[in-house]
């Protein structure tokens, strides 16, 4: 910015103050700030995490035969919504209905599983990976603590 | 050309490059590149995520990662997972390969997790080899627990209005 005045001598502009504001500055931090912003929030955009403990079940797995033997909830995924709960108990068969039929079972509400209860995921070869998080995703909201795939991340936490 | 002041007559006109434009810019080119250049090659490949309807699934940490992409396409063949910038056929060669590049990451960064980003378009036939070589990794790693996984999940509560993978 230039505030300056100069003596008069006699010409009609030499006799007027030059007021004028240097904007560049300011617009290159705007941009850099809508850069920042804008990178900073698209990376992320609704991405959540289920966390999973995948064990190592090859050849040199090994049981622990003190470990009590605690028997796991499968339940079933056909596709297209449909699942299945194997055990004695008249299980639901679509998805939508798997997370309060666990609700009701966790000793803390009345029913005969701990929490800890391992619940294992067990989808048909040719069912979708959205509809096997599906499932899932409805037996971690139930509050179990230990849910998993059956063939690759069973006894895995959230 | 007037090399004579307008408005201070008789005092030489004073020149000089105002730099500062040129610096603004080249930061900005430095920024740009530098981040464009991290996501192209480590983590932005265009899927679809699983998107489970009230997903308990939370933030992901701070823990150092490296990301497994699974990548969906029509022909089964042209299937592949993504480990940052190389890409491994989803046959068991492939699966192997991959389970050898997270085993020597995990013996470098005792920490290390992966994050899973699996096309939900996938079967499950296709996404389970690639966990159980996860699990695999960690043989030899001292990991008694196995290899931390986080499976990666859109929650469209807060994807508000923005992309789909």
């Amino acid at each position: 910015m230039s505030h300056r005045r100069r003596p008069s001598t006699g010409g009609r502009s030499q006799g007027k103050a030059r007021v004028e504001l240097n904007l560049t500055p300011m617009i290159d931090v705007v941009f850099q700030l809508l850069i920042y912003f804008l990178l900073g929030t698209s990376f992320a955009v609704g991405e959540q995490t289920f966390r999973l403990d995948v064990p190592d079940r090859g050849d040199a797995f090994q049981v622990d035969p003190f470990e009590l033997d605690v028997t796991p909830v499968v339940v079933k995924v056909a596709g297209e919504g449909r699942i299945r709960v194997d055990g004695p108990w008249n299980g639901p068969v679509h998805v939508e209905a798997l997370t309060t039929f666990l609700e009701a079972r966790r000793i803390d509400r009345g029913g005969l599983l701990p929490i800890d209860t391992p619940i294992h995921v067990d989808p048909l070869p040719g069912v979708d990976w959205g509809e096997a998080v599906e499932v899932f995703n409805a037996a971690v909201r139930a509050g179990f603590e230990s849910v998993g795939f059956i063939d690759a991340s069973s006894g895995a936490n959230r | 050309m007037s090399a004579v002041s307008k408005l201070d007559v008789g005092r030489p006109v004073r020149t000089g490059a105002n730099l500062t434009p040129m610096i603004d810019m080249t930061f900005l080119l430095v920024v740009f590149f530098v981040l464009v250049s991290r996501i192209t090659a480590v983590e932005q490949v265009p899927m679809e995520l699983p998107v489970p309807r009230d997903p308990a699934a939370g933030a992901a940490d701070e823990a150092p990662r490296i990301v497994v992409n699974l990548v969906y396409d029509d022909f089964a063949d042209r299937r592949r997972a993504t480990l940052e910038q190389r890409d491994f056929d989803l046959d068991v060669a492939g699966v192997d390969s991959l389970e050898t590049e997270v085993r020597r990451r995990l013996l470098e960064t005792p920490e290390l997790q992966v994050n899973l980003r699996a096309d939900r378009r996938l079967p499950y036939s296709t996404v389970s080899p690639v966990l159980e070589a996860l699990g695999r990794s960690a043989r030899g790693t001292g990991r008694p627990d196995g290899v931390r996984v986080n499976l990666v999940v859109i929650d469209e509560a807060l994807a508000t209005g923005g992309e789909d993978a």
